[in-house]
């Protein structure tokens, strides 16, 4: 962008002179010289280096005459008479030509019989080198499409005269334009057209082959009405290599009026650039007028917006398609799938086709704002402890598909390992929205599925209806399994993520292995199951170990998880060891604090409080609620268990009031967050009890009885959680004086300590000294 | 007709030349149209190339009588035939963009993509638009890149309708050039 203030002129303006006398001083001694006359004006030496450096502008090399023959040209098209021979091929005729050149009819002998093709000569001023050697690269790829509706690459070279060339299967069609000027073309064979195209599109896309220039241009249609896709794969052949100044330049000379936003930005393509021409293609189709013409008029609803565009296109729009039946999804449909953020388009080509189909055959679509990714986040907002204890869940996968379009923009190098992860992301997207998608939409508008019902209704769909595709089926396993555990039931989750790291064993993929290794540790040390969890550990860090990329935050958790195993353990030296090195690895700078060090921190504020390092430990909370209070929204699910795990140590390291002020603020957003029957709220009405009972109130004990009633309810499993509320409901019968109850509730809790960790754990002797405690008392009542 | 406008010019050129713009006006347009009418001619002959500078020869000898016009005149001739020219090939330019965004219908363009290399078409509009920066930069640079480039005069001729020393010619060529491709990049 040129600025153009009074300010800038004057300083282009000087630039100019300088650089005009500085062209007199010979080459060698100019830089001295602009630096020189520049004097302090550093920038100003810079413009006229810069200037200096800039070559291009070469239409000027050869004066006006030769521009006007070459625009000539450009306008008549050059011709290849027939029966000349670019490389195995003969000419037949001339099909047309464009911008990028001419294409013409050829014959190839070949097997016993004549091979079609139209060849088409890319124009002069392309680096034939790079051409060829791209379309090598690329001409596997391309030979994995076979498609109906996909026009064949057959082969490519450079001719004779130095210019690139590329050979694809002959399409006896006609131009989609011409086919859509029909007046007999009606809406249905509109819409069957552009859903042939999708499944074209589709079959690349699961090919990781991108078109990302589908046009009107670019689509023949047969006599039969079936239309053929050309050119698929072969911007990418053509393309400059985007290394820094390419990409203004690619931006530039985009066919701009069926780009998609991001292509015109310079972004990364994705299978997202599709979707979005494919809508802007449906739109032209059905209202006669471009996307790109029809603009986006803010204040017209998109139900609307497709009549408008028909009524404005007039007697140039198609004949059989008036206006009023354009009105209604068919708009919401087509925004949806050309949303400026590629991100809120339709996940994949499918959910557009199917969309598509469903408002042909008259059923409620689902891009309404109401549906799909709307109800997905709208359950995440709900049950975003749940999704958020559980650490990635929905919410990751609703990420994921943005992640691998991140990834895609910063290693625009990598794009196909990029591809390949956002397909994944996008399969595991979709099929956690067809998932959240109840089967009947009407009915199911406004009522929530049931988290459990859908986790049920998912992990049985992953094993049936993924067959093949380990990683999405892996991630899909992994992102059940957590929510299970989420929701308490750590049985089904641990399963689902033994059998994550099942179907891993065959992706080859050590990130993703290492993760679901690390996760199944966290659901281990869940069950109580230490050794195994310690043992899921160490094949996380061996698989981080063989991964490519390094990443931190997934060694940290590593760590953090072992610091967590380790503590319940009873082994608070070695967590404490484990927890700092998770807080080394999750760190950038001492001032860091990414949510692997705020984990972190909060696992290592905890062992400390258990070593009975109380300064250390109320610093290491105070830091971590200090820092959410004024980075995190009072209900953030992170913030909420920090300050509950704080309360809780508070009151074990003898300050209830402090701990009791806490746990009464925090309470109605937990229940908010978790529901009434979550064990998180149990324990937390435990610490108040506790923190009541401690502070002399007698209400404490009811409380506490109650609570540790849910607990179990919500964890009817014998680990260290469980055995944590049945302490607190012996320690809470003892101080009642219910020494009976004390009694046996602590031997329960003994128990269940002993069978997880062995005898020899503080939690043990704890138990045994507050039996040995309970004991007298009972004797002196005798 | 012609006689007329024969007059007609040399006058408005007269007038031009002390300022009077509805002059300058109008005699681009003359120029404009009488060049877009040989262009048009030129391009309709099966194998022929345009040639700007005898278009704008041809344009001169039909419009004025040769000796017929004091310097100062003709330097304003020069200087809006020479614009006329950039104008004409950048309709011509934004013509050929249009019918190519599908204006006519039964032209089969089965690749009316534009890869990374500019169509020629982008490159005039690019240039006209640098050139445009590059007249509030400086105007005598951007005056010396219109008549050598569009008029099709040589740096000679420009020095001495400008009344410029040649070498000064060349410096404002070269030093435009680099400010040109830094604007078009």
């Amino acid at each position: 962008m040129i600025e153009n203030s009074a300010a800038s002129i004057e300083r282009r303006r000087r630039a100019f002179d300088l650089l005009r006398e500085a062209l007199d001083v010979d080459e060698p001694a100019r830089r001295a010289w602009i630096a020189q006359r520049a004097g302090d004006d550093g920038d100003l030496a810079d413009d006229v280096n810069a200037l200096l450096g800039a070559s291009g502008a070469h239409l000027l090399d050869h004066g006006a005459d030769t521009l006007a023959a070459r625009l000539a040209a450009e306008e008549t098209g050059e011709d290849v008479p027939a029966g000349s021979r670019i490389g195995a091929w003969t000419v037949v005729g001339l099909v047309g030509s464009g911008g990028m050149g001419t294409v013409y009819r050829v014959e190839r002998d070949g097997d016993g019989y004549v091979h079609s093709g139209a060849l088409k000569r890319i124009k002069r001023g392309m680096d034939s080198d790079a051409v060829l050697a791209r379309f090598r690269r690329e001409r596997q790829i391309l030979s994995r499409l076979a498609h109906p509706a996909i026009a064949r690459l057959l082969d490519g070279g450079v001719a004779a005269d130095g210019r690139p060339y590329l050979v694809m299967e002959y399409i006896d069609g006609e131009p989609l334009s011409t086919w859509s000027a029909r007046a007999a073309v009606g809406l249905d064979a509109r819409i069957d057209l552009v859903l042939a195209l999708c499944a074209a599109v589709a079959h690349a896309h699961h090919r990781l082959v991108v078109h990302r220039d589908i046009k009107p241009a670019n689509v023949l249609v047969a006599p039969d009405a079936s239309p053929r896709l050309l050119d698929f794969g072969i911007a990418r052949v053509l393309e400059a290599d985007t290394d820094g100044l390419a990409t203004a330049t690619a931006a530039r000379f985009v066919s701009r009026a069926y780009a998609a936003p991001e292509q015109l930005q310079g972004l990364a393509v994705t299978t997202a650039t599709d979707i979005f021409q494919l809508g802007a293609l449906l739109h032209e189709l059905l209202t006669g007028l471009r996307l790109a013409d029809a603009g986006t008029d803010a204040t017209t609803r998109p139900s609307q917006r497709l009549a408008a565009a028909r009524e404005r296109a007039g007697a140039l729009g198609p004949v059989a398609v008036p206006a009023r039946t354009l009105v209604g999804d068919a708009g919401i449909v087509i925004a949806r799938a050309t949303d400026m953020d590629p991100a809120r388009r339709y996940a994949t080509v499918e959910a557009f086709a199917d969309d598509l189909r469903r408002w042909r055959d008259g059923r409620p679509i689902l891009a309404r704002a109401d549906s799909s990714g709307y109800r997905l986040r709208r359950f995440v907002g709900r049950h975003r402890w749940l999704v958020a204890l559980s650490a990635v869940a929905v919410a990751a996968v609703l990420g994921g598909a943005g992640i691998a379009v991140w990834q895609a923009r910063v290693a625009a190098r990598q794009e196909r390992v990029a591809l390949e992860r956002a397909a994944t992301a996008e399969r595991v997207k979709r099929f956690m929205i067809d998932l959240f998608q109840a089967p009947d939409p009407a009915q199911a508008r406004g009522a929530m599925p049931r988290a459990d019902e859908l986790l049920d209704r998912g992990a049985a769909q992953i094993a049936s209806g993924l067959a093949g595709e380990p990683r999405v089926q892996a991630e899909l396993y992994e992102t059940m399994g957590l929510s299970y555990m989420g929701l308490g039931r750590f049985d089904e989750g641990t399963k689902l993520l033994e059998r994550a790291g099942a179907v891993l064993d065959a992706a080859g993929d050590p990130a993703l292995a290492a993760r679901v290794e690390t996760r199944l540790g966290s659901a281990y040390a869940e069950l109580g199951r230490y050794p195994l969890a310690l043992a899921a550990l160490d094949r996380a860090a061996h698989q981080r170990a063989q991964a490519a990329t390094p990443e931190p935050a997934d060694d940290a958790r590593i760590e953090s998880v072992r610091g967590w195993v380790l503590r319940d353990f009873g082994r608070y030296a070695e967590s404490e060891t484990a927890l700092r090195r998770s807080l080394e690895l999750a760190r950038s700078t001492p001032e860091d604090m990414n949510p692997a060090v705020l984990r972190a921190l909060n696992n290592l504020a905890y062992t400390l409080q258990l070593q009975g390092r109380k300064q250390e430990s109320i610093t290491t909370y105070e830091r971590l609620v200090d820092w959410f209070g004024t980075h995190e929204p009072a209900d953030s699910q992170a913030r909420l268990w920090a300050e509950y795990t704080f309360a809780k140590s508070l009151r074990d390291l003898g300050e209830p009031a402090r701990a009791r002020a806490i746990l009464e603020r925090i309470r109605p957003a937990v229940l908010r967050v978790v529901g009434e029957h979550h064990a998180d709220l149990a324990g937390l009405d435990i610490a108040l009890g506790q923190s009541l009972m401690d502070l002399g109130d007698d209400a404490g004990h009811a409380r506490i009885v109650d609570a540790v009633g849910r607990s179990h309810a919500a964890v009817p499993q014998k680990n260290m959680l469980w055995s944590n509320a049945e302490f607190a409901l012996a320690e809470a019968e003892q101080r009642a004086g219910n020494a009976d109850a004390a009694r046996s509730h602590f031997e329960a809790a003994r128990t269940a300590y002993v069978a997880l960790v062995g005898t020899d754990h503080p939690a043990v002797r704890e138990c045994d000294r507050r039996l040995a405690q309970a004991a007298p008392a009972r004797a002196g009542v005798d | 007709m012609l006689a007329p406008v024969d007059e007609t010019l040399t006058e408005l050129l007269d007038a031009a030349g002390k300022g009077d713009d509805t002059a300058q006006g109008r005699v681009f347009t003359l120029l404009y149209d009488e060049l877009r009418r040989c262009a048009h001619r030129q391009l309709g002959g099966a194998g022929e190339t345009l040639s700007t500078t005898a278009l704008v020869h041809e344009t001169y000898v039909k419009l004025v009588a040769a000796d017929s016009l004091r310097l100062e005149s003709r330097r304003h001739f020069m200087a809006l035939a020479a614009r006329a020219m950039r104008q004409v090939l950048v309709d011509h330019a934004r013509r050929a963009g249009a019918d190519k965004r599908g204006g006519g219908a039964l032209f089969v363009t089965l690749d009316d993509r534009v890869p990374d290399a500019p169509s020629i078409a982008c490159e005039v509009l690019a240039l006209d638009g640098a050139l445009t920066e590059l007249e509030r930069i400086d105007a005598r640079a951007a005056r010396v890149v219109q008549l050598h480039f569009f008029g099709g005069l040589t740096f000679e001729a420009i020095a001495e309708l400008e009344g410029l020393n040649e070498r000064t010619v060349k410096r404002d060529w070269q030093a435009a050039r680099h400010v040109l491709a830094a604007t078009m990049g």
